[in-house]
This record gives C-alpha cells, structure tokens and sequence, in this order.
C-alpha cells in the first residue's frame, strides 16, 4: 500500500515540464491482436522509445521492462472518440456557436476517470465540448498518461484539430427553448451553420484582401471567424452529435456546399437510415452499442446501427460519451457481435482502427504495427469476452495501469482539509438529465437565465 | 415548451397503434425442446429434452417422446431458464426526457399506494427489446420520494397487466441518505446532515401512523389508501423494498430495519461489501446493481461496483442483481457476467438473475429455474448466455413461443441493404 | 452601550470636510520628526545594524546608522532594544475596495455577446475609483505591519487597473501612490452570459489581446498619417489592453491551483506578456515549470489544517464508512498533501523563483502564525522578509521609495518586540509615511492545551474601545444551548445574544441593537483563554476590536 503512495507521489514530483512519457517494454508471448494483420499466437511486441519497434517470436532486449502475457491477449490501447473525461468544462453554452473556444484550454489531467478508463484498455480519447451549441468548441484528443499532471502532458501532440457540431434536440432546447433565440426548429439549424460558414468565408476574403494590398488593414481579429475560416480550408475535422437521419443528411448537403470534406457523425443512432449517403460522402460515423429512447429523437434506434453502417461502407466506431462505458468499451464493441453478427476483427477495429482513423491519427495508433505508438492492452481472457479482464495498459511504452498494482486511492492530488472522499448516490439514468456530460455546464448556465 | 411536448405525446400515441403490428404475434404452443443441454439452476446441468406443455414446464428429462406435439432440435443448444430483473422501470417509462411519458414518479413523499402494474404499459416498445436478450420478467418500480408505491414482478408478455402479473408486490421507500445526488448537489455537510435528519423525521411519522392505521383497521376505518398501501408490510404480508448504497446509510438501516419486524429487501447497496457481514449477520436479501455503473466515490478501487455481488456473496448475503434500467434491461445479463467475472463466479452469477430473485420475491416456486410444474419461462441460446456474441433462438414465456423480434431487429431488418440504395 | 455604540457609528460614518481653516478638533502635530533609538534595525533583507537609531522627517527616512545624533526637535520613541523592519507591502489584495451591490444583472438577449461590463471585461477601470478610505482593511493591513498595499478592482475576468496605496490612514488623494500600476486578470467566469466558462474567458483573453495588437498597428499608422485611412474606433476593453501587448503594464494573473497555473503560463508562453501570477495557493506541483518560465509567484496563504487536530473525527468517519486500510491510506496521503503545501514556498525558495504574498483570497490575519509554519518546513527568515517587502516593491516598481528602512524611501516602519517572525513578536508601533501607530502588548495569556476545551461559562467584563462601550458580559450554559447576556455599563440596558455557537474555545453570536426605531445588526466573534477573552464586533459600518476578562467569582 504504501509503495504504491510512494510511487504515485514519486511520479507526481517528477513531473513538470521534462516528465519522461516514452518508454521501452517487451511484451512476451501474448496472443497478439494486430488488427492490421491477423492474429499472432505466441508473440512478442518491443516498444522501445514509445513506439513498437519489433513484432515477433523469441524476440530478446537488454535492460528492458519485461512483461509475461502467456496466456493474455495483447491488442492495440482503446480508442474512444467521444468523451468528456479529463475537462473542467465541456460546454459554453451561451451562443449557439462557439467555435472559438477550446476545451483543450481546460484539461484535468487528474481526473481519476482517466486512471479507470486506462483499467478498461482505454489509452487515447477525443476530449469534446458538449452539444449546447450548433457549432461548439475546438475538441483535443489526449493519450490517458495518468500521472501526469501537466495538462500539456496529456495532450497528443500533432493529432489534427476537431471541432464540436451539435443537430437536433440539445442546442434547440438550450437555445430556442431556454433563451428564446434562433434555432428553436431543426429548420433554424441549416442556417446557423451556413450562417457561420458564411462568416467564416467573408473573413478569410477580407484576410486576403489586405494581403494582396486592396485593403488598409487586416480585419479586426476573430476567434470564431479564424477557427471558421480553418474548417473550410480542411484543417478541421467535425465531430457532429447528431440523431435523425433528416438532419444528418442535412448537414452533408450543407458542408457539400462549402467544399467540406472531413466529417464524423457522433451517436448518429439514425444514421443506418442513411447509411449509403454516409458512405458515398466518405463520412465517419461514431455511435453508441446500444442507447436508445432516453429522448424522442432517439427512439426509433437500433442497436444493430453499427453493424448496418459498417456493411454499408461507413467506417464506425463505438465511443462511451461516459465515464461509465468508456470502462468497458470492449464489450460495447462485443454487442456488435450479438447484434449484427460482426467478426472479432470488425468489431475490435470499432474501438481501435477505425476511431483512429476519424480523429485522423491512424498513421499513429490503431494497430499493433511496426513504427505505430507503443499504446497496448493487455486482456486476460479475450477482449470481446464478458470475462475479459483488463490487466495492464500501456501508453506510449509506459505501464499506466497495472492491475496488481491497482490499490485504493489512485487520486494525483487530495485536499487536505477533505475528510473523506464523497459518496454519491448514482442517478438512475446517466445518459440525461443532470448527469450527462454532454451537457455538462448547460443547467447552470440555464439557471442563470430564469 | 407545451406545444413541443403536445407534439411529442401526439406522435407516441401514433407510435403506439402502429406497434401491434410491428412484432409478430406469438403462438401458445406445447411443444418439446430436443436434444438440449438443459442447465437447470437447480438441478445441475442435463442432456435431454424438455417439454413445455399449457405454459408450463410439464417434463424434464431425457428421450422424451413428443406425441405427435411440434418439435425443436436443440442440439449443440443450451437452454436457460429466464432471467428475472430485480428491478426496473420498464413499462412505466417510455422516453425518459419526455416527462408525460414517464409514470414512474408520482408527486409527494408518501405515495405507497401509487401501483407501478396500473401504469405498465403492455405495449412498451422497450419491453420487445428486453426479452429477445433472454429477461423474461422483471421487477417494475415506481421511483421518487422516501415511498414512491408499490412495484410488482411482471413476465414480458402479454396485453393486459394482469395477464403480466407474475405474482408477487413489493412496497418501495427509499432509505433517507447522506449522500450527495451528484456534481450538482453542493450542499454542505451540515445540510446533508440536516436533511437527513428532516428524512428520518419524516419517515417516523409516517411508519408511526402506518402502524396505528394497521392496528385499528382491523374492524375497518376511514379510506386511507395511503396507509393501507402499508398494512401488507406490516402484516409481513409483502416486502418492504428499501433502497440504500452508503455504507453509514445502510448500516442505519439494519438498525432501523431490527426494530420493526417486516420482510425487507434491500436494493441498490452499493456500498454492500462494506457491511456485507453485517447484511449477513442479519439475513437481509439484496437486490443490487448496476453492476455497471462508476464507484461511488473517487478513491474507490475502479472495480468496487464490478467486484461487490461477489464479495456480499462469499460473505453470506442472498445477492440478486439487477439492472436498475428502462430501456436497456437488456443488459441484465451482461451485468451478471461482469459480477462473473469479477469474483462471483458464473454459477453464482446466474443465480442472482434466476432463482435468487424468485426466492427474494417469493415466487421461486413458479420462477427462477428449470423444474417440472414451473412456469415455462426460458430460451434457447447458442452458447454461455452472458457472453455478449451468444445468439437467442427460441424465446418462451409462459409458454408463449414468441417471435424474437423488436423494434431493433425490424430496423436492421429493413435497413440493413435499404430499397432504394444511394438512388433516388 | 446601545445608545452609544449608534452615535459613534454615525459620527465615523460623517465625512470629513476640511474647509481650509483650522479646525480645532483636530490635533495640530507637535513635530515632523520622529527619532527611533538604540533599536535593532533589519534596515533590508540579510542586514542587521544593531542598537542604531533611525530619524525620520516628513514621512521619510532621512538617517540610519549606529551613531546619530539625537535631536531636540524630534518625537523620541522609547523603542529600546526593539526590532525594526521596514513595513510589509502587499503584493495584491482587494483591501479598501469597496463591495459591488448584489443588483439584479442586467438581462442580455444574446448571452453569447453581452456588453464588456456585464460579461466582467473592464480592464479599463481604475481600482482607485472604487477605494474607501475610510474602511477598516487599512487599519487592519497597518495592524498586521503592512505599510503600502497594492489593490485591483473587485470583478470577474479582467476587472481593470490596479492602483498602490499607503496605511498611512489619510485622506483618499493622499494615500494613493501610484495609479494603473499594473492590470488585474482572473479565470472567473461571468454567470449566464459570455464567457460563463474558464475555456471561454482565455478564449476571450487571446482574442481581446491579439485586438488590441491591432488596434495599436491602426492607431499607431493613423496618428502618423491619417490621410485617406479609417479613423480608429475600438471598444475601451481593446484599448486598455494596448499597454499590456506593449509589455508596458504587467499582469496580475490570479491562478489559485496548480492546474490554474499551468493554464495561466501557457496563455503567458502563448502570447507574451508579463506575468505575475498571484494568489497562488497550491504551487508544489510546478515548481520546475514556474522557474524555467521566470515568472513571479505571489503566493496565497490560505494553509490546510494540521492534519493530527481531527483525529476524533477520522475514527468516526472509519466506523461510518471507510475501511481501516483505506482510512491509513488516506491519512498518510493527507500528512503528505499538508506537507506539500507548509513545504511548497520552501521550494520555491529553494529553486530560486522570485515569490512574494499576495491577499487576495486569503485573509492576512495569522499571517505571523503561518509564516512560522512555512519557517519551521525550510522557509529562510530572510525570504520571507523579502517575499513581504523587496520582491513586490520590485516588482510594483517602488523600490526607490520603499521596500526597505533606507535613507530616503518612506517612513514605513515596523517596530517589533522580537524579531518579526519568533514566536511571541508583538508590534509595538507602526510608522506609516512618518506617522507613528502605538499597540498595546497585551499580556501573555495562559495558554490552554491543544485541543482541550475550557469551560467559559462565567461573568465577565467587556469593552469595546473603539466605541467607548463597556459593561459585563454573561455566559451561562444550559444543557447544551449556551445563553449570553451583555449588559450595558452606562445604561444598565440589556442585550442577549441570539445564533450563538461555539467552537473549540471560539464562540460567535449576534446581536440586534435597537435604538429610537434605528436598529442594527452586530456580530460578534470571541475567542475565549482560561481567564479573558478577545475578539471582534463586527457591523455594517466596519469592526471593532472587543476584549474582556472573567470577574473572579470570588
């Protein structure tokens, strides 16, 4: 027990700004999960300096941390592409478009859900703003280096910007609803992002202009209009809540307007209706294993949406948008099995691969490949298994959660006025309501208004 | 506001016509299961044959002959007997945002005679959903204040709620806690105390009146159906089912619960392995779960609600697990394997969402396991029924063969290659 | 008491108007010079002249040294064989500004641009507009050896320009030192509206700078050659942050937790400016990372507990819901985390980074307490005293008026019986630009042992100097409900006390004072020793210093 305070607190004072966050490990004979190419029995994975040097048998290296997984299955780390652990905000619900603020600006690298989601095989997940606006904020995918507490540590470094759409029931109720201001109808919806869309374009002529000498001066600097003027020219790629097939077809035909390109749909529980418009826009879908009916525009959902979408072409992955499911996700990617029958490879590549390739880093992370980022977990029993067991998450060639080392306590930080952590009682339903995160922040900004 | 809600309860009255025709009927049926492996509960695992005969289980065993009745080849097929959630609101909530669709939640603090089975509604899309993943009957509860109503255990089939009703009541309160609600609640320690003080206070008076109401009714009295609703529990007649998860809170509770004698059950308890001696100690029933939800406090061992059903079993409490869901009670047995795997063993595991359950309830002699004379409420799957790729194949309840469709299997059904394509 | 308490409370409430005759109910100065003898004087950090004397004229030090010459013109102060410091200066604090009126927040029809006042974006106002010269922080900060104090606005994101003002207890345009010293920032969001988030006010924060960057290029362009260009028209916000992107104006960036610091250096490492980042109360963790950016820390002191004080509560908390394991765990973790935090200004130190204390949040009261705690976990006296006085004069740019007890900076003096930070240091006289404040060293109390409860029922006297009130005070105990009876000595009226509670060996009340249909709300604050009690009358118009002792039974 006390060991492991020492270490933890070891760790915390190492930190600052040199924090080491590369590792070297060899991984032993494990069942080895590439995604990319097969299934390796009896192998070897080294990671050295943070990334997979060598996949193989027998292979050997000096000085090196050796881990022993006879037995275990070895996959890539768990990606989750929609969550909101690690933030101290998630919504700026006060317009319906925000697209100049940054939940990367309020990172919690102590958020103790990052040390249970490692404990799940979580080791990357997209951080979003909620879904109070049409156009909310700039998202940031972090790399789960729990024990870090630099925000800046916990971000990864080089991942393509993504930016926060919302359709439908949240930013109509937050803004129509609650302030009395456009869109109230998903009618108002289409124009506020053309609207903003149009902003953005007017800025970046006026930017031109002064460039090219017609004007005095540049225009007046913009957050909204630079992130605006960001997504037309690519550099960003949308993330967009989103339910009804009629809305998410609505916003293709909008983002085909402006020449939009890079598009992810998040929950997208309709998104089977449309799935061949999915598919030939070359459009992302993330969704849930199995929520459905918690609200009207949810109701007519099908579990079996994944596996529709991925036949269809769509590339899929399941995400939590909690910190609840974010700690089982293998086995929200194990539901696509028992609805819609996918193989273990299809339904491992939802929560690997495929969630990789939508926040654009699958040059990086997603498989068990040769030059990849040394992000690992390691399962007893096979990850899509109800029995499996999460047994030790590696990020970046760094053990950050090893389950016999696992102990009570694994907050970084503790108030030492606090008298002892508190309890809560757990809601009935935590996907609404005041326990959803996705609308986090929205029921007191809410308050403030009436 | 009102008008966006009109709209809504407008388009789930449409919604609702259309359902009758949306799954297919099912048939009532004798009919014998061949060649199964037949894993009872209570009487270990068989290889044989079962026959289902006038809803109910008429034969176990092995070459049974089908005498000319239809006939299921199972082989290579296990059958299980249906799994009973310990507590739900299912039927009594359709869309939990929408808040006319919601009848779980009567208005006040002491509504023991709200009856959860006058407002299950038979035709709940939710409730197709449900049993094509093997949950056959569930507890249904009102929720809300310290005594919300009465709950009752319902199988997934049928039109009418009596043609539901599976038998057996149990009156709700939920234990006044110490708890925080959630992020949102920044009460201070002293108000927490405060009101929990108030709660007890409240709940006092209310069991005081109960108790004198339940004394002097003997030869009759004014109608009261609001202590009447207690008279069963009083009488021992019905459980009282408490709900309480924090350590401090449940010990109160025993305490509270020694003073009285009644039949309760405790339920949520998530704070169980904390006090699972004395839960033992005092031979109180838990019905806990989910078991897939988050620790209750920040400093807890992340698999504190994955590991609790199995520590409160090897300690010696009687653990039925539960959902605690609406719409997705379906994952019922998916918590029982977390619970499985995570120290309560798969046999075990399978108890708490069978025969415990029906023990706790007090209908084990009609539900819970694969015996002659019990109601025929089981199915046959392809494989370990919590391994999240197992197949269902044939779904019975009350000897209904029914169709294993839902709104989910439709969807897939009619989109999976949607007519027209990309086209228009 | 009541009466008269009412008529004080009136009369301090009367402006003073001078009318440029004499007024004889002032007190016309007998000299302008001062003569402090044979005192042991800290003339600067890591400097000690012992037995010399200072002489001060006009409000400054004109002589240091061992051997001066006493004049016969001079106020003498029997200061023999005390310790002088030069006067503590804040390095930030909203000390004597005046509260805002909880008012109804205007409404805004699109929460996502509401006007720069209501979304808290002032950085324009100056604090000396909302000073009161009148109020009792003053008196208070002067009390706890404070001579100069650097005050911000009172507000959300960017509440506007901070201004350094004297103790002296003068007049609002004689006190000022100097205005628009610095701009103040926080990460505070503006409820309801634009920004109503921390992501949104740094959002705000870049856009309002890189603005402002702007509107300099504009103005400075159009002030040369304004032909055929647009006139500049920027919002007071843009303008007022002009001099800040110029790095002619620092920062004072309140970032209370180590993750608040983190934030607060990138969006410095971002854009550029100059930071102070202040009010800091949890620093342990970035240590490293707040000595390689260079950045001055003005720490908070708003200490944890001792952890060992709640034992009794910890076994309860056991019984009712931890584990034994779990309980050890988390009380070794929390000795540690009290460590960290008595530690942290240690490192600081010890790093090598520039900190000085900041008053923001936490109130100085025990500094002297505190600052002995940080000694006794590896603080340097020296550090401390240069952390209250050097650092900031550095840093506000005043190091040629004050900071330390040098000929020709202000008269701003502490006058010790210890040095400052011993155990038991009283402070004998304040000098405040020149003008001296005497305290009375009150008599050592018996101490009553840590933790134990003293019985404090009992008669006593009181007397509330400040309002000329005195009488006897009754605490009488039934069952567990305490009563308190005051009577008043004049009027032999009678007052009993209502909300009492008591905690340790503190008890507060309050009291209604009711007086020909004027009535008035007072609390009361006592912390009770064996024999006498101390303590503060708190009211609308300020507080005031009560004390009294038991009437012997006898």
């Amino acid at each position: 027990m006390k060991n492991i305070i020492t270490i933890i607190l070891s760790t915390l004072f190492s930190l600052s700004v040199c924090a080491q966050q590369e590792g070297d490990i060899l991984i032993k004979n494990g069942t080895v999960i590439t995604i990319t190419d097969g299934v390796k029995e009896q192998t070897d994975v080294l990671i050295r300096n943070g990334k997979i040097e060598e996949i193989g048998e027998n292979l050997s290296a000096s000085n090196v941390k050796t881990i022993d997984a006879e037995g275990m299955f070895v996959m890539p780390g768990i990606i989750d592409a929609h969550s909101h652990i690690a933030l101290d905000v998630v919504n700026e619900a006060t317009n319906p478009v925000t697209a100049e603020v940054f939940v990367g600006d309020g990172l919690d690298p102590y958020d103790v859900s990052i040390y249970r989601a490692l404990a799940g095989g979580v080791t990357i997940s997209h951080a979003m703003h909620g879904s109070a606006n049409a156009i909310g904020g700039q998202c940031e995918t972090i790399k789960h280096r729990y024990g870090e507490v630099d925000p800046e540590a916990i971000r990864m470094d080089g991942a393509p910007r993504t930016i926060k759409f919302a359709l439908g029931e949240n930013p109509m109720r937050v803004h129509g609803e609650g302030n009395g201001i456009a869109p109230a109808t998903r009618m108002g919806m289409e124009q506020i992002f053309r609207n903003a869309f149009e902003e953005g374009k007017a800025y970046m002529k006026a930017q031109k202009d002064y460039a090219a000498g017609k004007a005095d001066f540049p225009p007046l600097y913009n957050t909204r209009s630079e992130v605006m003027a960001d997504i037309l020219k690519g550099d960003i790629i949308i993330h967009c809540h989103s339910y009804r097939a009629d809305e998410i077809y609505m916003l293709l035909k909008v983002l085909e307007d402006y020449g939009v390109k890079r598009i992810c749909f998040q929950h997208v529980n309709e998104g089977f209706k449309v799935a061949p418009e999915l598919a030939a826009y070359g459009a992302h879908a993330s969704v849930f294993s199995d929520w459905w009916a918690y609200k009207f525009e949810v109701y007519y959902s099908t579990a079996y949406n994944a596996a529709i979408l991925a036949e269809n072409g769509v590339v899929t992955s399941i995400n939590s948008d909690s910190g609840e499911l974010i700690r089982h996700l293998y086995h929200e990617a194990a539901k696509t099995q028992r609805y819609g029958g996918l193989s273990d490879n299809e339904a491992l590549k939802l929560i690997t691969l495929n969630p990789a390739i939508q926040l654009g880093i699958e040059d990086r992370v997603g498989s068990i490949e040769k030059g990849k980022e040394g992000d690992i977990a390691i399962f007893k029993n096979h990850p899509l298994s109800i029995y499996a067991i999460p047994q030790i998450t590696i990020v970046d060639g760094i053990v950050r959660f090893d389950i016999n080392e696992d102990n009570y306590d694994m907050r970084l930080d503790i108030d030492p006025d606090e008298k002892i952590p508190t309890f809560y009682e757990t809601e009935t339903h935590s996907h609404h309501g005041e326990g959803d995160r996705c609308m986090q922040d929205v029921y007191e900004f809410l308050n403030h208004k009436h | 506001m009102n008008k966006i809600y009109w709209i809504l309860v407008v388009a789930l009255f449409l919604s609702c016509e259309l359902l009758g025709q949306q799954v297919r009927k099912s048939t009532f049926e004798d009919v014998l299961l061949k060649n199964a492996t037949i894993v009872t509960i209570t009487n270990g695992t068989i290889e044989g044959d079962l026959l289902i005969k006038n809803g109910i289980i008429a034969e176990i065993g092995t070459s049974l002959s089908a005498n000319g009745l239809s006939e299921i080849d199972c082989t290579g097929k296990f059958i299980y007997p249906g799994f009973i959630d310990g507590g739900t609101q299912l039927g009594l909530v359709e869309i939990s945002s929408v808040s006319l669709t919601r009848d779980s939640d009567e208005l006040g603090d002491y509504t023991p005679h709200m009856q959860a089975l006058t407002a299950v509604n038979p035709n709940s899309v939710s409730i197709p959903v449900t049993r094509v993943n093997g949950v056959t009957t569930v507890f249904s509860k009102p929720t809300g204040d310290l005594f919300p109503g009465t709950g009752a255990v319902i199988d997934l089939h049928g039109y009418t709620p009596d043609q539901m009703y599976a038998g057996s009541k149990a009156v709700l309160m939920n234990f006044p806690s110490t708890g925080r609600r959630g992020r949102w609640d920044r009460r201070s320690e002293e108000d927490i105390t405060k009101d929990n003080e108030k709660a007890m206070k409240k709940l006092k008076k209310f069991w005081d009146q109960a108790k004198i109401y339940s004394q002097i009714n003997q030869t009759g009295g004014d109608y009261n159906p609001q202590l009447a609703a207690m008279v069963p529990v009083l009488k021992g007649d019905a459980p009282l089912m408490i709900e309480v998860n924090k350590k401090s809170d449940i010990l109160n509770a025993i305490e509270w619960v020694n003073k009285q004698s009644i039949k309760a059950i405790f339920t949520g308890v998530s704070e169980g392995w904390r006090v699972a001696d004395s839960l033992a100690k005092y031979k109180i029933p838990v019905i806990t779960g989910p078991v897939l939800q988050v620790p209750s406090r920040a400093s807890d061992k992340y698999d504190v609600s994955y590991s609790n059903p199995g520590k409160m079993l090897k300690a010696g409490v009687k653990v039925a697990i539960r959902t605690n869901e609406t719409e997705n009670v379906r994952n019922l047995p998916f918590n029982a394997g977390f619970a499985a795997a995570y120290g309560m063993g798969i046999d075990e595991a399978l108890r708490a969402i069978t025969i415990t359950p029906a023990e706790i309830f007090g209908i084990a002699d009609k539900y819970g396991s694969l015996e002659k004379g019990k109601v025929a409420n089981l199915f046959v799957c392809d494989g370990d029924p919590f391994e999240t790729k197992t197949q269902i194949q044939h779904l019975f309840i009350r000897g209904w063969n029914v169709p294993l469709e839902s709104r989910h299997t439709l969807l897939y059904d009619e989109f999976l290659e949607r007519d027209p394509g990309i086209k228009k | 008491m009541n009466n008269r308490l009412i008529r004080l409370l009136v009369v301090c409430m009367m402006p003073i108007v001078s009318f440029g005759q004499v007024d004889y109910d002032e007190i016309i100065k007998a000299t302008d010079k001062v003569f402090l003898k044979d005192v042991i004087i800290h003339d600067k950090p890591g400097s000690v002249i012992e037995y010399g004397s200072i002489l001060v004229e006009n409000g400054m030090i004109v002589q240091v040294g061992k051997k001066l010459t006493e004049p016969d013109d001079a106020l003498i102060l029997t200061a023999d064989s005390l310790h002088v410091y030069p006067a503590f200066i804040d390095a930030l604090s909203h000390s004597s500004i005046k509260k805002k009126e909880d008012g109804e927040r205007p409404k805004v029809k699109f929460p996502g641009s509401p006007p720069d006042d209501v979304a808290g974006i002032t950085p324009g106002k100056s604090a000396f507009d909302f000073i009161d010269a009148e109020s009792s922080d003053l008196i208070s900060m002067r009390e706890l050896g404070f001579g100069i104090v650097h005050v911000a606005p009172r507000g959300r994101m960017l509440p506007g320009q901070t201004a350094i003002i004297s103790t002296s207890g003068k007049s609002k345009n004689e006190i000022l030192i100097k205005e628009n010293v610095a701009n103040y920032a926080q990460l505070k969001t503006s409820p309801g509206v634009f920004p109503a988030t921390m992501i949104g006010v740094l959002t705000k924060f870049r856009e309002l700078y890189k603005q402002a960057e702007g509107a300099n290029q504009h103005m400075v362009r159009y002030s040369s050659s304004p032909l055929g260009l647009q006139r500049p028209t920027y919002s007071d916000a843009i303008t007022a942050m002009i001099p800040v992107t110029k790095k002619q104006q620092k920062v004072f960036f309140k970032a209370e937790s180590a993750k608040d610091v983190h934030r607060v250096l990138a969006l410095k490492n971002e854009l550029g400016f100059d930071l102070v980042l202040t009010d800091v109360k949890q620093v342990y963790p970035v240590v490293d990372k707040v000595k390689s950016s260079n950045v001055p820390v003005m720490i908070s002191l708003d200490l944890p507990d001792k952890p060992e004080d709640e034992k009794k509560d910890e076994e309860k908390d056991e019984e009712e819901n931890l584990t034994t394991e779990e309980m050890k765990a988390l009380k070794e973790r929390k000795a540690k985390a009290y460590q960290d935090y008595v530690g942290q200004v240690a490192m600081l130190e010890k790093a090598g980074v520039n900190f000085g204390f900041s008053w923001i949040k936490a109130k100085p009261k025990k500094m002297q307490e505190q600052m002995q705690t940080l000694i006794e976990n590896g603080l340097s006296e020296n550090a401390a005293i240069k952390g209250l006085t050097t650092v900031p004069a550095q840093l506000l740019g005043i190091s040629d008026i004050a900071g330390t007890a040098e000929k020709g900076k202000l008269a701003n003096l502490i006058i010790s019986t210890a040095p400052i930070f011993e155990k038991d240091s009283k402070i004998k006289f304040m000098l405040v630009d020149g003008e001296v404040f005497e305290y009375e060293i009150k008599k050592k109390k018996k101490k009553t042992e840590d933790g134990e409860a003293i019985d404090i029922a009992g008669t006593y006297t009181y007397e509330i100097s400040q309002f000329g009130a005195s009488g006897s005070l009754i605490v009488s105990k039934e069952e567990d409900d305490y009563k308190v009876v005051l009577t008043d000595a004049d009027d032999g009226s009678e007052l009993e006390a209502k909300n009492i509670t008591r905690d340790g060996n503190s008890m507060s009340f309050d009291l209604k004072v009711e007086e020909d249909g004027f009535s008035m709300d007072v609390s009361v604050n006592l912390d009770f020793s064996e024999d006498d009690f101390e303590g503060s009358v708190n009211t609308d118009f300020g507080a005031a210093p009560i004390e009294g002792s038991k009437v012997d039974p006898n």
